[in-house]
């Protein structure tokens, strides 16, 4: 079977802002890790928070995957991103917004969120979602990265990637490994936590914690 | 701080208000309510609202404003909570509207109204089925409750017997409402045939969906629900919407036989796939997880053997009504569980 990424390609690269690190060989096997994780160890997510999602690939793979999900909000501050990652996900996004992208500020989050997206018109539209899966593939790029995650709600299912690629200035909050990343972002239950080598693929190690907050 | 008074009928939110207001008072109308009163104005709280926790009944009018009628916010409209000057002259309908010719509308939340829709808690046997209704009371004072009725069906026909609304939500003994739920939620006319299902939050392997969650039924179609079919909100209508936010965390692991018995039922449903709509992989998913996980959670071992025998049973009877209608005795469960258990 063809992923919808691939089948959106055609549309996505007429885009000026695409930008196609999204489909490095690092940014892809981090999230089909994910996945695989996800199907293993939690495989019903219910509604997901995907913070800073960017182009939202990843919610692509979790649609195409085994993983139960009622529907994905995607946040992310860079207004050129809905777009495309509604792009990727038009199947998802053309039933009933299953898919929803929005530009939001994820440090500016509450739970529940009431918030304005766009509709396919530019008309605003005010939504309200409580998830019960968070995600942030992108710690990295999250400076008071504290004040975002005290901000979650206790017993909510969280799923983080971080790595330590501190060589890049957009990269403000790395960790140097597991244990540096746990002190960073406690849970109460782990399901699962681990690494991924991609010395090949940009030389650094990605590192991915998945619980109960 | 002005005299309080709780006009209507003396609903469980009128003894909740009574703890927190040792001087309220009681009026079974609007004229006793005023005829009672000793300060220079006067609340009424309507026996129809939900005072919101933060509302301060100390609020006290500016004197130029104190011979007006002042309505505080209900939800989004000024038709809650009222403050009243002692001598006030209105006509017994404005009263009962609550729609007043010389009025001053206070930009304050005070309450929320009554849901449209009659709420009933339905228990058997749960351990903490006390414990929940006096929870739903708390959001809900007017959630009724059907206690101690044998047999599933039954006590859903004898739940819509107690409603008017022509919808009703049904809350399950073991269900913990979730703090953001609310039972606000209505239908138009051309959904009062569809059977609304929210999601509950299963707490020993974290499924969430529909098993154990909220319902909204249809009041007329409750009644006449055929009683010999195995699963009875299914059966209620073909139409069946699952509802994307969570109502409730489905605290069935109370003790052995209770997560034995919810397991079991739960999982010959799904291996035996009587339930209309049901999705393979969402299917399979569930099933693996009711099967293997959640071991280390309390009683979580019960709930994983009930949940393995249930899909042999559901697997084994696929097709067969009697041996799968079975799940909805009580007695027999008990057989089964300890057959299973001791086994």
């Amino acid at each position: 079977m063809t992923t919808q990424i691939v089948k959106s390609l055609y549309h996505v690269l007429d885009n000026p802002n695409f930008n196609k690190d999204c489909l490095a060989a690092g940014q892809i096997k981090s999230k089909d890790w994910l996945v695989k994780k996800v199907e293993d160890h939690c495989p019903d997510l219910g509604i997901v928070f995907l913070c800073a999602g960017w182009y939202a690939t990843l919610a692509t793979l979790l649609f195409e995957s085994k993983v139960i999900i009622t529907k994905i909000r995607s946040f992310d501050i860079d207004s050129s991103c809905c777009e495309i990652a509604e792009q990727f996900n038009m199947p998802w996004f053309a039933d009933e917004w299953k898919f929803k992208a929005t530009t939001f500020d994820i440090l500016n989050l509450t739970y529940p969120l009431t918030y304005n997206t766009l509709n396919d018109k530019k008309e605003k539209i005010t939504l309200t979602d409580m998830p019960d899966t968070i995600i942030n593939t992108s710690c990295e790029h999250i400076p008071n990265f504290n004040n975002w995650y005290s901000n979650i709600p206790h017993n909510k299912l969280v799923i983080l990637q971080s790595n330590n690629f501190f060589e890049l200035d957009e990269h403000v909050n790395c960790v140097n490994d597991l244990d540096d990343f746990a002190s960073m972002a406690p849970l109460s239950e782990i399901l699962y936590e681990g690494e991924l080598d991609l010395s090949k693929h940009g030389g650094y190690t990605r590192f991915m914690r998945i619980g109960i907050k | 701080m002005y005299d309080i008074i709780f006009v209507g009928e003396k609903t469980p939110h009128y003894t909740k208000l009574k703890d927190k207001f040792v001087n309220l008072k009681y009026a079974p109308n609007f004229a006793m309510a005023q005829s009672m009163v000793v300060t220079s104005m006067f609340w009424i709280i309507w026996d129809d609202l939900l005072i919101d926790n933060a509302f301060d009944f100390s609020y006290t009018p500016e004197k130029w404003d104190q011979k007006v009628i002042h309505v505080f916010k209900n939800a989004d409209k000024y038709n809650g909570v009222c403050l009243y000057p002692k001598r006030v002259e209105i006509h017994p309908r404005e009263a009962q509207y609550r729609f007043f010719a010389n009025k001053k509308e206070i930009d304050i939340l005070a309450s929320t109204p009554k849901p449209a829709y009659d709420v009933v808690f339905i228990s058997y046997k749960e351990p903490n089925a006390d414990e929940n209704y006096a929870r739903l009371l708390q959001k809900m004072p007017w959630a009724k409750r059907v206690h101690g009725i044998t047999g599933i069906h039954q006590a859903h026909i004898d739940a819509a017997k107690l409603c008017q609304s022509d919808m009703f939500y049904v809350v399950d003994g073991d269900a913990y409402i979730d703090d953001n739920f609310d039972f606000q939620m209505t239908v138009s006319v051309n959904e009062q045939n569809i059977v609304h299902v929210w999601r509950s939050l299963n707490p020993i392997n974290r499924l969430t969906y529909g098993n154990g969650g909220v319902k909204l039924l249809p009041r007329k179609l409750t009644l006449n629900v055929d009683t010999a079919s195995t699963d009875m909100t299914t059966s209620i209508s073909v139409r069946f919407k699952a509802m994307p936010e969570i109502s409730n965390l489905s605290t069935f692991n109370t003790d052995p036989f209770n997560t034995w018995k919810s397991a079991f039922r739960e999982c010959v449903k799904l291996s035996s796939k009587i339930i209309q709509g049901q999705q393979d992989k969402e299917t399979e998913i569930r099933l693996s997880q009711w099967c293997t996980k959640g071991k280390d959670k309390s009683f979580g071992d019960y709930c994983i053997a009930g949940a393995l025998s249930g899909k042999e049973y559901g697997e084994k009877y696929k097709g067969d009504t009697s041996a799968l209608k079975k799940i909805n005795d009580f007695e027999w469960l008990e057989k089964k569980f300890n057959d299973n258990t001791n086994s």
